[in-house]
């Protein structure tokens, strides 16, 4: 019996309910090393722990027999997917959350039924891409674009996107942010869920009755109400078409992002924002900045929502395997962050390189997983494999070998951890460092241009003297 | 090792592909007898085309096969074309609206995730559009023209026919949203309970005239008049049910046998005005009717407009090639020695002058599968055999073997 077990927002209160429940865990917590579980209770289990996000996918493609994550990714699949091979078995009364859609408070949009008369084109930005469609078709909006997020959705209103649908506890949250929510998309909790397969041949009884008898008692959730006023937004729509729209990463390259800027002389405010602000200030005349996630820029930059952007090679070279027409260009090489990405196979695979791989597939489904899937296509691709299918991943795809998958496209530093999951590099495709990229169409505008050269060329100098 | 099939989709192998020929030469050489001109449209279209005009329900914009363009950074989708109609009124607004009166035709394949297994994803539909049209002489023309393509075929075609507008001005009684009524219409022909037990709390009287309406059908407009009572009056209804009653009685001058089934008005929202179910065994084989909003709607000038279109791949199942007396010409297998190809090629290329079927000798092919063997000798002389009969006889050129056989190319 395999189960897929969730990691980051769900982890203790499911830790705490299989407790409950006598599995008896070996390292069921947030700091683990290894992902594979086992139970004193079961030994025919097998657990693994993986992104919330990737549970679904993979009990519905018959890796795992159960599952725990949050309805909402189970939505964000079915909605697309009609996916007969996935059950969903009880909701486990935790983890609440809603998801919603909202857009900038004070940008003339007060409800959807606003964005159903609208004839020009609706962007909805969201890390629920097939939800977000749903929504649209079910507004029956007239044009639209659906752009999908790695996250931090709340960033988009109003300049480059006009609804977001997003995850929160409560739509207080929300106008904190300074969005406006304009309705609730779904109310979500934890569910168990199993492979329709599995439930019809395998005896799950023990495993499901012993979770179903220790769940936790059911919260009536209330909401508070949300506060009423709330400053809109500084929009970016009301800049000067000479403003350079630069896109600046949140999460854990901020020091690094901030220590070239300031080896630059370029002063900036609230970056990184322990406030939780997107919007930083700096003495750049003639720019706006915002904070998104690095994977999200090169499209984002591609479609003219930003000049500028700091992102990884790797990203870029994603996006430009998927759209080679793409007029996203890296400007400058920042040379910090440095990855391979690399092919990996689990050590039991005797393979030494892709023509070996290409082999000892013949004939047989190759299963691919990998965060770069454009990256991971084309490299299936320009070696010949055959039958190939790739699996989407949001984080710890080394978890996947050799269960789960038969390859891996993925980064590595030191390779330490590839090594420690007894996995084996087997090929590198290109080696990748945090890069300046540009729109080059941005550059019509003499102003914007000569601004976004003049910031390029500092950060290059800065660069160049810290050598 | 065999290569799968991708699902959903179907190959046509010989023998199909001569029903599938001649099942959309017949709708060829009707649809021009009746005036109207071929036209064909890309299989790819921006998905913005399906979604502007609010024609395809959301249950059907779930299911097309869409994806990201070249440039789909800049979040443009497109769509493998999910339907028929929808693109020829966008080449008409493109091209054509200098007509007042456009009739026009084509043979498309369309695509749809399936709804259920064994239901394709590839669909060819034989269609006609009447755009500028008015009224019911239209829908006239239009059904006449597809029930004598089934007749055609062989196939006895019944028309059941429905009404989008009197669907609308009913269920406005029940729903005052005209999105949510398709859902609510389609929900009663399903059965659905928990939408029954609701409406039957709410509304007993009109649930049961509803039901009583959809369970029969009928031949004639006094079916109309029934409706009224069951009904109470409405401008709505009133409006819809003449326009209905106009078109029934064109029908019925003009001598098409046709069903009143409101029910067959399923999936309605596309149409404006009647709504034409089209089966042969009581199989569905095709549908159409009035949309008189689209055109506008893509931004082109205000044109009545109604159409039809035939499931080629369901006609197929019907149509028995035996019934068909196949006019095929002569088949030769032209037999030469090593070093003759260019005068093998020759004299097979004189043969299909001659209307003949000439095919150049590969492997080991079965004689029986042709009429003559036409063995070149190694001095130039062409000796033909009558598979049949083994009876050789010998010519110096084709013309003098064309000339024997009368220079007839089919047999009788």
């Amino acid at each position: 019996m395999r189960v897929a077990l969730p990691k980051g927002r769900l982890l203790s209160d499911t830790a705490a309910l299989l407790d409950r429940a006598g599995w008896q865990l070996n390292d069921y917590q947030p700091k683990a090393r290894l992902y594979r579980l086992t139970s004193a209770k079961f030994p025919e289990l097998s657990a693994k722990m993986l992104h919330e996000k990737d549970i679904p996918i993979q009990v519905a493609i018959g890796n795992y027999d159960l599952g725990i994550c949050g309805a909402d990714w189970v939505e964000e699949l079915v909605s697309r997917y009609r996916l007969s091979s996935l059950v969903k078995v009880r909701v486990l009364g935790y983890g609440h959350g809603a998801l919603y859609a909202a857009s900038a408070a004070g940008d003339g949009v007060t409800s959807l039924a606003d964005l159903s008369r609208r004839a020009d084109k609706v962007r909805l930005a969201s890390e629920y891409p097939n939800l977000a469609e749903q929504l649209a078709i079910q507004l029956r909006l007239k044009n639209y674009a659906v752009y999908p997020l790695w996250g931090s959705a709340e960033a988009y209103p109003p300049e480059t996107a006009e609804v977001v649908i997003l995850p929160r506890k409560s739509a207080g949250e929300l106008v904190l942010k300074g969005l406006k929510v304009l309705s609730k998309v779904l109310d979500f909790k934890a569910v168990l869920i199993a492979n329709r397969e599995s439930l019809a041949s395998k005896d799950l009884s023990a495993a499901i009755s012993s979770i179903l008898a220790n769940l936790p008692p059911a919260v009536e959730f209330n909401e508070d109400a949300p506060p009423k006023t709330v400053a809109a937004l500084e929009a970016y729509h009301e800049y000067a078409p000479d403003v350079v729209r630069l896109a600046l990463p949140d999460g854990h390259q901020q020091p690094h992002v901030r220590k070239i800027l300031d080896a630059a002389g370029i002063g900036i405010e609230d970056y990184p924002s322990d406030r939780g602000f997107r919007r930083p200030k700096s003495d750049l005349e003639g720019f706006a900045i915002k904070t998104i996630r690095p994977q999200d820029m090169p499209i984002q930059v591609a479609n003219g929502n930003f000049d500028l952007a700091i992102t990884g090679w790797d990203w870029l070279t994603d996006h430009l395997h998927q759209f080679p027409a793409s007029p996203v260009k890296r400007l400058l090489d920042l040379k910090y962050g440095w990855v391979r990405i690399v092919a990996v196979v689990a050590n039991e695979v005797p393979v030494t390189n892709a023509v070996e791989l290409k082999e000892y597939f013949r004939n047989r489904n190759l299963r691919v997983a990998s965060e770069y899937i454009n990256i991971a296509d084309e490299y299936a691709r320009n070696n010949h494999f055959g039958r190939y299918r790739i699996a989407p991943t949001w984080g710890s795809t080394e978890a996947y070998l050799p269960e789960d998958a038969d390859l891996l496209i993925e980064n590595t530093e030191t390779g330490g951890t590839i090594a420690r999951h007894n996995l084996r590099i087997i090929d590198t495709l290109f080696e990748s460092t945090a890069c300046v990229i540009g729109n080059t169409r941005a550059a019509d505008n003499p102003v914007k241009r000569k601004r976004m050269e003049a910031l390029v060329e500092r950060l290059g100098k800065a660069l160049d003297q810290a050598k | 090792m065999t290569q799968e099939r991708c699902r959903g989709c179907r190959d046509l192998i010989p023998e199909q592909m001569l029903k599938f020929r001649l099942a959309e030469s017949v709708f060829i050489d009707t649809a021009l007898k009746w005036g109207y001109e071929e036209v064909r449209t890309p299989t790819l279209e921006y998905l913005h085309l399906f979604t502007a005009t609010g024609t395809l329900t959301p249950g059907m914009l779930g299911q097309v096969f869409s994806f990201l363009d070249w440039d789909g950074w800049s979040g443009e989708r497109v769509v493998m074309r999910p339907d028929g109609t929808i693109p020829i009124a966008r080449l008409y607004t493109d091209s054509l609206t200098d007509r007042e009166v456009a009739r026009l035709f084509y043979v498309v394949n369309t695509f749809l995730f399936e709804e259920k297994p064994g239901s394709g994803r590839e669909r060819w539909q034989c269609g006609a559009e009447l755009i500028g049209g008015s009224g019911p002489l239209a829908d006239a023309e239009l059904a006449r023209m597809a029930l004598e393509t089934l007749e055609l075929l062989g196939l006895e075609g019944r028309i059941k026919i429905s009404h989008s507008g009197v669907i609308q001005a009913v269920l406005a009684q029940l729903e005052p949203s005209p999105e949510a009524r398709h859902k609510l219409f389609d929900d009663i022909l399903d059965g659905n309970e928990s939408v029954m037990s609701r409406l039957a709390e709410s509304n007993p009287e009109l649930l049961a005239g509803l039901k009583t309406l959809l369970g029969v059908t009928g031949t004639s407009s006094n079916y109309l008049s029934n409706l009224r009572s069951l009904f109470g009056y409405s401008v709505e209804l009133e409006a819809a049910a003449g326009d209905f009653a106009a078109t029934l009685d064109t029908l019925d001058d003009v001598g098409v046998p046709y069903e009143i089934d409101l029910a067959s008005g399923r999936g309605f929202e596309y149409y404006t005005g009647v709504i034409f179910h089209l089966s042969v065994n009581g199989a569905t084989v095709g549908g159409g009717g009035r949309y008189d909003n689209l055109i506008a709607l893509m931004g082109g000038p205000s044109r009545a407009a109604a159409g039809f279109a035939l499931y080629l791949d369901e006609l197929m199942k019907f149509i028995d090639m035996a019934e068909y007396e196949m006019e095929e010409p002569d088949r030769f297998l032209v037999n030469f020695q090593p070093g003759d190809e260019a005068r093998a090629f020759a004299v097979a290329t004189d043969l299909r002058d001659a209307d003949y079927t000439a095919e150049i000798k590969l492997g080991d092919p079965d004689v029986m599968d042709y009429d003559w063997v036409l063995n070149i000798t190694e001095d130039g002389l062409l000796v033909l055999s009558d598979t049949e009969t083994d009876e050789e006889f010998e010519f110096e050129t084709v013309e003098e073997l064309v000339e024997m056989l009368g220079g007839e190319a089919s047999e009788e």
